[in-house]
């Protein structure tokens, strides 16, 4: 191909210092600084996205099945049984849910007890991070509590708590009875990432949770993990399409819609803003060929005499300005690629770790972003040849061979 | 011999801005395969033009130019594009080589339009610097040949693919005498291994010599044929 070969070596020949070579390295330098700017920033968009899913799925399930009625026996293990044959959860568990309020000596607090599913609760597969926890003999007479809690309540492990719910004070104001009080021993203390959850959560053994609950509220619903979290979506149209009776579906997506929002917009706002260094280094492209099309006019008139077509020479021009381009693309992947591997392997950002909870710059990079970035470059010096490529196509073959 | 290029009644004015300049004014030509013709006239006289249009790099105001019996006039960018790369070779009076590629390449780009593989392409243009003896030049770049060299190489790339027609416009004219004749008996031997159909257009009262038929211009009129 004539224009590929001509295009090329017209790249090649740059080598000489002049006003158009100059030009012509300045816009592929900025073409790398803008590709390699893209790089870092998205990957530590990335990084910062993924810490915070991270802290925000650390004990929270990918996906809730609320019963909107609590269902019978037949109905859950029929749910049970799906899920378990869904090769991509991992875990999941029945649950009850309801505000109570725990004390122990003066001090009280208003919290959300989840009643988790003996099974799942006393299993290793029970997802808080523990801070602390005893072997005791209270077996299921046990309550999980936030090292936030433990704190401000000033309870230790191996304390007892006084444990009911609003259902119950509900019941004793109209009946004028004692409120039904549980006394649950602190067995667990756990601390998430997650203040929400730091703050308003205890965790009890589900049939534990009985007596603080009335029957029709008794189960709240099921938990679900995920082997990959990003799955939710599928698993929620998968169980959607099935039917189940009385069940809502929220996946962690749902739950967190605003913060992922926001996320993905900064990230949207990030790509276009750092794609106008590139576009700018592409005005350079615009401008060092339109000259070197001036430069080159007796090349393009005996081209054409010898039989290359208008969009031949459109064509060389268009190569030209994309090659730069993906020069530039190339540099600016292999500058921004490295301070990645950089900052993965070596953390030449470091941050202090008893300030923060991570040591360094959480960085990651996604192939599908370093496709969409060379796009961008590409697209852009494509662009940008565009002009200068018409023009040379509109070559007067005869002023440009004229001898004079 | 059947006539190859014909062309009638062509005219072409160039407006400026102080004047109307008639450079053609009715000009009717046939060329017959494998001739050798000689357009002769001063410098002004409008030849260069004729040329161009005759090959079909200008258009004129008025007229008609056909090869065989294809109507130039009538044909697209792209078809007028191809019918010059096949069958068409220009010799100018600057050689008009690019000057980032070597000779051979040089020679091998018009081969290169159609879909030649580059290592024939190469190969058939050692072949035809060897015509014109500069097959231990070929990897050199332009700006290190000189001048007659320069000349046989555009030559050279003149018949890359094979052309029926050579049209040479004052192709010695920035040559000293001796090379000059050296690129004369070059067309001449060239034409004849080729069975070329050559059209050359000069001020030089000199090229007449080369044989064929000599046509003189003047004021944009054929005056003189024989
Ligand atoms: N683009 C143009 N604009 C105006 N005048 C032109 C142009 N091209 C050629 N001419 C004029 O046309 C006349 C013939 O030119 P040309 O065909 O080059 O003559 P020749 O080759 O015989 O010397 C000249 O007077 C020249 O000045
Ligand atoms: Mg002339």
């Amino acid at each position: 191909m004539i224009e590929y070969f001509v295009a090329k070596r017209y790249m090649k020949s740059k080598r000489r210092l002049n006003f158009i070579t100059v030009i012509s390295r300045i816009s592929v330098l900025g073409v790398s600084l803008g590709v390699a700017a893209l790089i870092v920033v998205l990957s530590v968009f990335n990084g910062f996205g993924d810490l915070a899913k991270k802290m925000m799925l650390e004990a929270e399930p990918h996906l809730i099945i609320h019963f909107t009625k609590t269902p019978d026996k037949t109905e859950i293990g029929n749910i049970k049984k799906f899920l378990r044959d869904y090769n991509d959860v991992s875990s999941c568990y029945l649950f009850s849910q309801g505000k109570a309020i725990i004390g122990i000596g003066k001090s009280f607090d208003i919290l959300t007890v989840t009643g988790v599913e003996n099974d799942y609760y006393f299993s290793d597969k029970f997802r808080l991070k523990k801070y602390s926890e005893t072997e005791s003999s209270a077996g299921k007479n046990s309550i999980a509590i936030s090292l936030y809690t433990a704190i401000k309540l000033n309870a230790r492990l191996g304390d007892t708590l006084g444990v009911t719910s609003f259902q119950n004070l509900e019941k004793s104001v109209t009946t004028f009875l004692t409120p039904r009080v549980i006394k649950p021993v602190v067995t667990m203390i756990f601390n998430t990432n997650n203040n929400r959850l730091n703050s308003k959560y205890v965790y009890m053994p589900l049939s534990k949770t009985k007596a603080l609950f009335a029957r029709k509220n008794r189960l709240a619903g099921i938990s679900v993990f995920m082997k990959n979290f990003k799955n939710a979506g599928k698993l929620k149209s998968a169980l959607l399409n099935k039917h189940f009776p009385f069940t809502e579906i929220t996946t962690w997506e749902d739950t967190h819609k605003q913060l992922l929002t926001v996320m993905r917009i900064e990230r949207w706002s990030a790509y276009l803003i750092l794609s106008l260094i590139i576009a700018i280094a592409s005005f350079n492209i615009l401008s060092s060929l339109t000259m070197s099309v001036t430069v080159k006019q007796k090349d393009i008139g005996v081209m054409r005499s010898f039989g290359v077509s208008r969009k031949s020479i459109k064509k060389i021009f268009l190569i030209e300005g994309a090659l730069t381009g993906l020069k530039g693309a190339l540099l600016g992947f292999l500058i921004g690629f490295s301070i990645y591997l950089a900052q993965l392997y070596f953390h030449i950002y470091s941050l202090d770790a008893t300030k923060y909870i991570i040591d360094a710059l959480p960085v990651k990079l996604y192939f599908s972003d370093v496709l969409a970035i060379t796009f961008m470059a590409l697209f852009l010096a494509f662009l940008s040849a565009l002009y200068p490529s018409t023009i040379a196509a509109k070559t007067n073959v005869i002023e440009a061979i004229k001898w004079e | 011999m059947p006539t190859i290029l014909k062309c009638e009644n062509i005219f072409k004015t160039y407006h400026t801005e102080e004047k109307i300049i008639e450079v053609l004014r009715g000009v009717t030509l046939e060329l017959e395969e494998s001739q050798t013709t000689v357009v002769v006239g001063a410098s002004g006289a409008g030849k260069s033009t004729f040329l161009h249009i005759l090959s079909g790099l200008d258009e004129p105001d008025k007229g008609k130019v056909f090869y065989m019996n294809e109507d130039l006039l009538k044909k697209s960018d792209e078809e007028i594009s191809a019918f010059r790369n096949q069958n068409i070779g220009f010799v100018f009076q600057f050689h008009y080589l690019l000057p980032e590629f070597t000779a051979e390449e040089n020679v091998a780009l018009p081969m290169l339009v159609q879909n030649i593989s580059f290592s024939k392409a190469i190969e058939r243009a050692r072949v035809l610097l060897k015509e014109v003896n500069l097959e231990e030049r070929a990897s050199h770049k332009p700006a290190e040949l000189s001048g007659g060299e320069q000349q046989r190489v555009a030559i050279a790339r003149a018949l890359a693919n094979n052309p029926k027609i050579l049209f040479a416009d004052e192709p010695t004219g920035n040559l000293d005498s001796d090379t000059s004749k050296l690129i004369e008996n070059l067309l001449v031997k060239l034409r004849e291994k080729y069975g070329l159909t050559l059209l050359i257009v000069t001020h030089n009262d000199e090229l007449k010599k080369i044989g064929g038929r000599v046509i003189t211009m003047k004021d944009g009129k054929i005056i003189e044929s024989n």
